[in-house]
């Protein structure tokens, strides 16, 4: 997971970079008459329209992990599976950092994909203690609204989340529906609270505080809506 | 943006918007400002626009009527040449500002043009009609 996520942050920082460089670099600018200009378009320096329409989001999370009906197993059986009944726990409970983008479709439709790392300490069945992560990765549909200067949004998380204890792990899938609400800062940045609950294991559960930038001020909606 | 646009040759105005010369109007939270100039054989018309407000507003060049006046006062509407179809409704963001710089589409011979914008956004205007006298390009 670590290296698919490398892997799409150089990809990602690559094609910016290459964006960045034919726009700036490479392009001379021949004309500043609109339909006569190469490097730039009608309103790229004012329009909304013209902004990329996206948010991405940085958070501080705390998430709930279900082990019971799973089993924990090693790499390479290095050792024997284990059920995650064994550890005797209602939920294993951690804390971290989460990352997403969001990709508006119209103002009040959006796709978003998460990803979340958080970290503890748990009691593996032999009684040693051991360090539990949680990877969280999820996508989904997603609906805001906005209301003067706080907008809320429900969306639909589906994906998986990965426990480790030591290196034993298992895994479950994620259909959790969200929501949160944001206040504006700016007219590029939000401040917020989420949560959501897991429906394949309604003990698996995850809230925060987000920080999220806007590419496009407002989400590009006007009032009125 | 200044580097890229410095050493263009035709240019009375910088790209700087709302520069001395410019006809401003206010519709609501939205600035416009109007200018001409010739260049060559053609008319350029530099629209400076302007958000007040932190909401986007809309403004739509589509809707911009134009007339040229000629000698002896005959009216003969005039266009914006818009070979890419770029001209569209769009929302300027919150605060932003910005100059766009459009040739003139019309018969040869005009003295002056005058714009009806009471169509290009929400909130109609005070005074609809505004009208420009030509300048040559490099008087300031």
């Amino acid at each position: 997971v670590k290296r698919t996520i490398a892997l799409l942050a150089g990809l990602a920082t690559l094609a910016l970079s290459s964006v960045g460089s034919a726009r700036g670099r490479y392009c001379t600018e021949q004309s500043d008459v609109v339909g006569e200009e190469r490097c730039s378009s009608f309103g790229d320096s004012w329009s909304v329209e013209r902004r990329p329409a996206i948010t991405s989001s940085f958070d501080l999370r705390h998430a709930t992990f279900d082990p019971n009906g799973l089993t924990f197993t090693y790499k390479k059986n290095a050792k024997p599976p284990f059920s995650g009944s064994a550890l005797r726990v209602v939920s294993l409970e951690s804390y971290g950092l989460g990352f997403g983008v969001a990709y508006t479709i119209t103002e009040a439709f959006y796709i978003q994909n998460d990803y979340g790392l958080t970290a503890n300490s748990a009691t593996l069945p032999s009684g040693e203690r051991d360090v539990l992560f949680m990877s969280d990765m999820t996508g989904g549909p997603g609906l805001r609204t906005r209301l003067k200067y706080v907008s809320l949004r429900l969306e639909a998380d589906l994906g998986l989340t990965v426990a480790g204890i030591g290196k034993a792990s298992a895994a479950r899938g994620v259909v959790r529906p969200a929501g949160g609400i944001e206040v504006w800062l700016s007219p590029y940045a939000t401040i917020g609270a989420f949560g959501g609950v897991n429906l394949l294991a309604w003990r698996e559960r995850i809230f925060g505080v987000v920080l999220t930038y806007h590419a496009r001020a407002l989400d590009g909606a006007p009032g009125g809506w | 943006l200044s580097s890229c646009f410095g050493t263009l040759p035709h240019t009375r105005y910088d790209r700087v918007p709302f520069s001395k010369g410019h006809v401003v109007r206010k519709l609501g939270c939205l600035e416009l400002g109007f200018a001409t100039e010739a260049v060559g054989r053609r008319t350029l018309l530099d629209v400076d626009v302007r958000n007040t407000c932190i909401e986007p507003t809309l403004v739509d060049l589509n809707q911009l009527r134009i007339e040229a006046e000629h000698e002896g006062g005959a009216r003969r509407p005039a266009y914006l040449a818009d070979p890419r179809g770029e001209i569209w409704p769009m929302h300027v963001d919150s605060f932003a500002e910005g100059t766009e710089r459009i040739a003139v589409d019309e018969a040869s011979g005009a003295r002056r043009r005058c714009l009806d914008i009471s169509k290009v956004s929400a909130v109609a205007p005070t005074e609809p009609t505004v009208c420009l006298t030509v300048a040559s390009a490099g008087v300031p």
